[in-house]
Parts: structure tokens; C-alpha cells; sequence
């Protein structure tokens, strides 16, 4: 069975913002969330997957960032602003969360509120 | 805006099956949904080759160290389109990861052709398994390859049976059925399919 995303309300609200202002950004980190499923899809664990654009946050929160490194044909990529994608992988149901999405400045706040929602999905599920 | 309230199942809302259904569910119009599947469309190569790293449970570095390159070199080469890639990049990061390359290069084969060489691969797999539980001195696994011949004999039969089945009924004289001779169990049992118990 392939993992299934469910996306909080916020993460909803925080994609359809950055869709519609930073569109660049918006694109690189769904182009590397689908990166990222395909291999944990694959992987027999997903804190297995290693990827430069992957971030350890507490909590078995991880963040997926913008970046994509340079063009294999030695190109850079335009310059992107720092964004996050905060997941957090529920092992027994193989759901991924997708908990927010944000820039560098809401970082902190961000990732507090990640660690809300991982605190309310364990508490649920009892672990 | 981050919302102060505790998040509860109810905050929670929709289920995707895939980054595309989340795409097109908060794209703010069409031309995103285009350009991100442009870009999925132009990854299919890649994506296939990180999926044998994921299955390998293997990181950039391990696969760098296996290719003598550069981590970064391998994050580029996930990160590129599949028109960036060289042949060889493909095999030498197939060959890294454990991953399987197969180039088929010629005319197309026809079904028949098809099959025949699906036929000889099923050959090859299967006498490499025999040999397999012949040289073993473990019971279990003489049992199990034993056991999934078994399986294996009644799953082709039952193909078989089930394809000759929908052939249009001919009279026996034309029947291709009758290629096998009328003496053999085969035709017996492939000429009444329908009450064979297979």
C-alpha cells in the first residue's frame, strides 16, 4: 500500500498562498514532496530516506525546503526564497502529514505549531 | 497565519492520493497544474532511479561513494531532467544502487515473439530456482522453491487453460489444439477448458 498525504486545514491555506505569491517556491517544494513520497513509497522506512533537501526537526517532524541544487548541465536555478514544508510520517496508518508550509522568518512559530498538531496526532492514535 | 488553538482530527482536513491531487487542489490555476506535471513528466528516468536508492535504503553519499563521485554530483543528478541524463549516469547509478537497466534496442517484437522470449526468460528463472533446492542443504528451502513450483505448474496451467478458453471454437480438424496430437493430456484438458479443474 503507497503512503497517502492528508494535509491540515492550515497546510491547505499556507499552499494556496504560496501558489498564488510565490509560485516558484511553491512549485520546487512540490516537485521535492513528490521526490520524497515516491521514495518512501519505496523505502522500507521512511527516516531511511536521505535527501539534501530534507530537514530533522523535533518530533519526527521533517522539513522539505526549495532547494534543488544546480541543472546537471551546470546551470544554476533562479534564486528561490528559503521555504518549508513541514511532514511528519505516521508509521501504523502510512499517512503523511503535511502539517504547514512557510518561509525562513516564520520558521519558529512554524515549527511549534508542526509540534501541535504531531502532539494531537499521537495523542489520537495513542502513541 | 499560524492558528493558536490545539489542533484536534477536526483541523485535519482532506486526504490526497498523490502530490498531484494536492496540486491541482490548491494551484491557483491550471498553468501550475501544467508546469508541475511537465516537470514530473520530465523526471520519469529519475524518479525511477531514486526509487531503487530508496528500496536500497541507501543515501546520496553511499551511492556517491559507489560511483566514485561527489554527494552533490548524485543530488544533481536526482535533481536533473531526464533529457540531462547520459546513459551512462543511468548504469552507473543502476550499478550503485542494485537497481536493474534493461535496454532493448531492435524492432519491435510482435506478441508471439513476446512470448516466446518471456517462455525462454521463465525457463532460465526456473531451472536457476531447481538448481537452487537442488545444492541446498537447508530443508526450508528445498520446501519453499518445492512449494512455489507447485504453484507455479497450476498458475501457467490455469493461464493456459483460461486464454485457450476465449479462442473462437473451431472444429477439431482446424483446432491449433490439434498441433499437439490427440494423444496428449494437454489437449484433453485444454479442449474442455470450461470443465477442466485446473
Amino acid at each position: 500500500m503507497n503512503w497517502q498525504l492528508e494535509a491540515t486545514g492550515q497546510f491547505e491555506r499556507d499552499a494556496k498562498r504560496y501558489a498564488k505569491k510565490q509560485r516558484a517556491e511553491y512549485l520546487a517544494v512540490m516537485e521535492n514532496l513528490e521526490k520524497y513520497v515516491i521514495s518512501i513509497d519505496s523505502a522500507s522506512h521512511p527516516k531511511l530516506v536521505q535527501f539534501g533537501f530534507l530537514h530533522e526537526e523535533p518530533k519526527g517532524i521533517r522539513a522539505i525546503d526549495q532547494s534543488g541544487g544546480a541543472l546537471a548541465s551546470g546551470e544554476k536555478r533562479g534564486k528561490l526564497d528559503q521555504t518549508r514544508l513541514y511532514t511528519y510520517a505516521a508509521l501504523e496508518s502510512k499517512v503523511l502529514h503535511l502539517l504547514c508550509l512557510g518561509s525562513k522568518t516564520t520558521q519558529a512559530k512554524d515549527i511549534r505549531y508542526a509540534e501541535s498538531v504531531v502532539d494531537a496526532l499521537r495523542k489520537e492514535s495513542g502513541v | 497565519m499560524k492558528t493558536a488553538t490545539i489542533p484536534t482530527p477536526a483541523t485535519r482536513s482532506k486526504r490526497f492520493a498523490s502530490v498531484r491531487d494536492l496540486v491541482k487542489a490548491t494551484a491557483t490555476d491550471d498553468g501550475q497544474v501544467r508546469e508541475f506535471d511537465r516537470r514530473i513528466k520530465g523526471a520519469v528516468i529519475v524518479n525511477a532511479l531514486i526509487r531503487t536508492r530508496a528500496a536500497a535504503g541507501m543515501t546520496q553519499a553511499d551511492v556517491a561513494e559507489k560511483m566514485t563521485c561527489t554527494q552533490s554530483a548524485v543530488s544533481k543528478l536526482e535533481h536533473a531532467t531526464d533529457a540531462e541524463l547520459t546513459l551512462q549516469d543511468i548504469a552507473s547509478y543502476l550499478h550503485a544502487t542494485g537497481g536493474r537497466l534493461n535496454l532493448g534496442i531492435g524492432k519491435q517484437p510482435n506478441r508471439v515473439e513476446r512470448i516466446k522470449e518471456l517462455a525462454i526468460c521463465l525457463k532460465s528463472e526456473l531451472e536457476s530456482l531447481a538448481d537452487l533446492s537442488s545444492n541446498s542443504d537447508d530443508p526450508s528451502i528445498r520446501q519453499s522453491i518445492n512449494g512455489f513450483f507447485g504453484e507455479a505448474w497450476f498458475n501457467l496451467f490455469k493461464i493456459l487453460c483460461d486464454t485457450t478458453s476465449r479462442l473462437p471454437k473451431e472444429p477439431e480438424e482446424t483446432s491449433p489444439l490439434m498441433l499437439f496430437g490427440s494423444e496428449s493430456a494437454c489437449v484433453t484438458v485444454a479442449g474442455k477448458a470450461e470443465k477442466a479443474t485446473c
